[in-house]
């Protein structure tokens, strides 16, 4: 009594190993279930029960014997899949059929479903949730649209790699089921005529176009980042979609990918990176096993149809209506589907979600929402993933499912055809390729990579060889000769002496230069010495050092420095800006003072001043990583200058005009024109060339001047003012990583009661004092420094939006 | 009774001038052979490029020091900005390993 075909299982379910998604009670009426035993109260009896039943196929078969006709349908079908399924198609096959529920004990009180949940009461939802209780289906999530909450708290998701909507069976149980045919249907649509499906791979170009398309992006934007909330960087995105303009709608796609594996997110969880091995896989393997993954996708994305019309139960929506075209026998008219889906689908599934927004000037929701949502879907998502085409006749829309409906393991790559293959495109001598996606062989999909495209057309698409496309071709490893005999190949039109030598010329630009990455260099005391183990292989660099290839291993008992270590601290720099060599200097070491040092006296050295961005930009930070200690604030600032890092002092002869009053002064008409930059409410500076004019303005004004400035007096007279508080905190942050101690005026916080249980913060006692500034934490978003006070060695924790003045010390 | 002439203390020793020499500067090279990992190298096939190469400032920043004619010391994890960088340039280069 077993089944006539071997299958391969997809599913993972070990029903015993369960226990603790079932919950005591459940778990106990799955093991009486399945092992027929009765007075099983505990976890560990019930699986011991399972355990024996699956050990004994006379047992299994005994339960096998007792199904119900719909659990022997349902199980049947589950197995056709391979083990595992989506729930709405189970629901759609046997709604379709008329299946009945089988019966179930219930007991007086609400029955007890994974600790706390009951089943679902739109029409059908006990088709499904009558075998979760019996545990002869298993949900991949808990909670699942057929079960109901009560008073459940739990939250399971045993299966993570499975979509929450899909169901699974046990393949013990499973492979001891007789075969079994589907039953027949009980809702038949009136057929609208026969119709020629079109081929795997002409449905499948269209989807597989758009996702390699979406891939060349990726690779060439390097990926795109993602907040911490998981959804995609705005800025990214629009980044994405200039460089994709053909491609319509990039962040579904980009959903889609990721659901397929194509792209997955790095291991810091912030980018979002091209998952190479997958991406190679797809290539390879061609468009049409594309078809199957995205026939089983439809049911858990969420699709701009689903945002348009405001239908929450969108994916349920498309899985049982995928279910209803790949039950159905020949092709359908739309409002022929309409109403059978309208049958189908419990009205709970068709309802629009309320929208507030529009509740002043029409409807929350509209019945008809539905029908329009179905319209969009058969001619948007199911026409994209080549799932269904839609045709006119005799002016009704007849949709045709396409054999890219059927699962994922039905779907077999056409055979070469033994007539040879029309012409894939046209490639014309401005570049431009207009390419038949329904004559593409899986080989020519690859070579698309090097182009990109430039619109998708409903029959075509335009796509064009820029430098850039070819470039990243070229680095993806696909060579110059194979790119131009594909072309060539695939065309209908002869390859124009200028499309070949331009694409030779840029094949020919990438040699120039190479960058080489993560490689080993042997260094050798003697050029002789580095010579000789040239013969060995490598590539000889400067006097003394051999590049080793990529697949060349470093010969046995070579001392290796590894540099992805931090570097030992050989260097001790003084107050002056000298040091002294305290080890043995590593080769990045030398190689970042080779030319740049200067003698100090007897072992002491200096760094030869440079112009400003001539040393490397990291140098400072390379050469402080490597010293103990910071170096001198004096030498931190020069390394920042010459390296580019830090702009050059200036130093220039200013005329000021100070007075108690400077700011009145400066907006006088007839004095305006004069004045310079603020230096602060009591000091403007006056533009250069223009001070005798102010003089003369002021005098006019019986203002004569006299020539004296007063020297501010008082601590807190050379106090910054900032009044953003984000530039505030990285003005901080800068003087923390320069070391600087700082001259801070701020208001302390007060605690002020404003009730029986609350309070609230102000700015309370205003201070000024001397700190060393330690670094910044946050309360919630608020930003505070934390200090410590130079005069008490105390720390000081100061609320930034309080600091009122700050001063470099 | 005159005073014992004073005894001259020799000249007073001109200190060195500090050494120049580079020999004398703590670069020496390795006394036997030893394997450096990972680092990146950037490679022309015609030195006038990289002279050229190293006059802009976009891509000098990034350089460590030229190695020899045709090859020149990246510094650690710039990569992606020398690549950026050249690929702003116009250069189109070819990125091995990593």
């Amino acid at each position: 009594m077993t089944a006539g075909r071997t299958t391969e299982w997809i599913s993972p379910l070990r029903l015993e190993q369960m226990a603790d998604v079932y919950g005591t009670g459940h778990f106990n009426r799955v093991a009486k279930r399945y092992s027929g035993e009765k007075g099983l109260s505990s976890k560990a009896a019930s699986r011991e029960a399972l355990v024996t039943t699956f050990a004994h196929p006379a047992r299994l078969d005994a339960l096998v014997a007792s199904l119900h006709p719909t659990e022997l349908q349902l199980l049947s079908e589950v197995r056709r899949q391979g083990g595992a399924m989506d729930g709405w198609a189970l629901y759609s096959f046997a709604r379709l059929r008329g299946l009945t529920a089988p019966p179930i004990k219930l007991t007086p009180s609400p029955l007890n479903l994974f600790e706390g949940y009951r089943g679902a009461e739109f029409a059908g939802a006990d088709l499904l949730w009558t075998l979760f209780a019996d545990g002869l289906l298993c949900p991949a999530s808990v909670p699942n649209p057929w079960l109901r909450d009560a008073y459940a708290y739990a939250h399971y998701r045993p299966f993570g790699h499975l979509p929450p909507s899909w169901v699974l069976a046990d393949p013990r149980l499973l492979a001891r089921l007789p075969a079994v045919g589907a039953a027949p249907l009980t809702m038949t649509p009136v057929e609208a005529g026969t119709a020629q499906l079109p081929s795997n791979t002409q449905a499948a170009a269209r989807p597989a176009l758009h996702l390699q398309e979406l891939l060349r992006g990726l690779r060439l934007l390097g990926g795109l980042g993602v907040t911490q909330a998981g959804t995609y960087n705005k800025a990214a995105l629009g980044k994405l979609s200039k460089t994709l303009p053909a491609l319509q709608d990039i962040g579904s796609w980009l959903t889609v990918a990721q659901q397929l594996d194509l792209v997955q997110l790095d291991a810091a969880g912030k980018h979002l990176e091209v998952n190479a091995e997958r991406a190679r896989a797809f290539s390879e393997a061609g468009p049409v096993p594309l078809l199957g993954r995205a026939a089983q996708l439809v049911g858990t994305l969420y699709r701009p149809e689903d945002q348009e019309y405001r239908l929450p139960q969108g994916g349920a929506l498309r899985s049982c209506l995928a279910a209803l075209l790949r039950a159905l026998p020949s092709p359908v008219t739309e409002p022929e589907l309409l109403r059978i889906m309208n049958a189908l689908i419990p009205a709970e599934l068709r309802l629009q979600k309320y929208d507030y927004h529009q509740l002043m000037s029409r409807q929350g929701t509209d019945p008809q929402a539905w029908a329009a949502w179905l319209a969009a879907t058969l001619r948007g998502t199911l026409t994209e993933f080549g799932l269904v085409s839609v045709e006119q006749r005799d002016g009704a829309a007849v949709v045709i499912p396409n054999a890219a409906l059927h699962a994922a393991a039905q779907i077999q790559p056409e055979r070469p055809r033994a007539v040879p293959a029309p012409p894939a495109w046209i490639l014309q001598p401005n570049f431009e390729l207009l390419v038949y996606p329904a004559q593409l062989q899986p080989q020519q999909f690859l070579l698309l990579q090097a182009a990109e495209a430039v619109r998708f057309d409903p029959q075509t698409a335009t796509y064009r060889l820029t430098r850039e496309s070819v470039y990243a071709a070229l680095e993806g490893g696909l060579s110059q000769e194979a790119l131009l005999d594909g072309l060539r190949a695939g065309s209908a039109t002869p390859l124009a002496a200028s499309v070949q030598s331009t694409i030779q010329d840029w094949a020919a630009r990438r040699e120039r230069l190479t960058v080489h990455r993560g490689v080993t260099l042997l260094e050798y005391p003697t050029r002789a010495e580095r010579d000789a183990a040239l013969r060995s292989g490598g590539t000889a660099v400067g006097d003394t050092l051999r590049l080793l290839g990529p697949e060349q291993k470093i010969p046995s008992g070579v001392p290796l420095l590894n540099y992805d270590q931090a570097p030992a601290k050989t260097l001790k720099f003084s107050a002056d800006g000298s040091f002294t060599v305290t080890g043995e200097l590593d080769f990045l070491t030398r190689q970042l003072l080779e030319g740049r040092l200067m003698a100090a006296g007897k072992e002491k050295y200096t760094v030869r001043p440079a112009s400003p961005g001539g040393l490397p930009s990291s140098f400072l930070n390379d050469l402080e990583a490597r010293s103990v200690g910071r170096l001198p604030a004096t030498l931190r600032l020069q390394l920042g200058v010459w390296s580019g890092q830090m702009p050059l002092p200036g130093v220039a002869a200013v005329t000021l005009l100070q007075h108690p009053q400077a700011q009145a002064l400066a907006q006088h008409p007839a004095l305006k024109e004069f004045i310079g930059p603020s230096l602060g409410p009591t000091l403007f500076t006056v533009q250069s060339g223009k001070a005798q004019a102010l003089e003369t303005a002021l005098g006019a004004l019986g203002l004569a001047p006299d020539h004296k400035i007063a020297v501010p007096q008082g601590a807190a007279s050379d106090l910054l003012v900032i009044t953003d508080t984000r530039k505030k905190r990285e003005f901080l942050e800068e003087a923390i990583r320069n070391g600087h101690n700082l001259l801070l005026q701020y208001n302390e916080e007060k605690t002020v009661g404003s009730g029986w249980y609350s309070s609230r913060i102000t700015a309370g006692k205003r201070r000024l004092d001397e700190f060393q500034p330690l670094r910044i934490d946050r309360t919630g978003s608020t930003p505070y420094l934390e200090a410590r006070d130079l005069k008490t060695g105390e720390k000081e924790r100061i609320r930034i939006q309080y600091i009122l003045g700050v001063a470099i010390r | 009774m005159t005073d014992a002439p004073k005894k001259r203390s020799p000249p007073t020793r001109r200190a060195k001038a500090p050494p120049t020499d580079p020999a004398s500067l703590p670069l020496s090279r390795v006394q036997t052979v030893v394997a450096h990992r990972p680092l990146s190298v950037l490679e022309v096939q015609d030195s006038a490029d990289l002279d050229a190469l190293l006059l802009d400032t976009r891509l000098a920043g990034q350089i460590v020091s030229r190695l020899g004619p045709t090859f020149a010391l990246l510094t650690p994890g710039s990569e992606k900005a020398v690549l950026e960088a050249l690929r702003k340039a116009g250069h189109l280069p070819r990125v091995v390993g990593g």
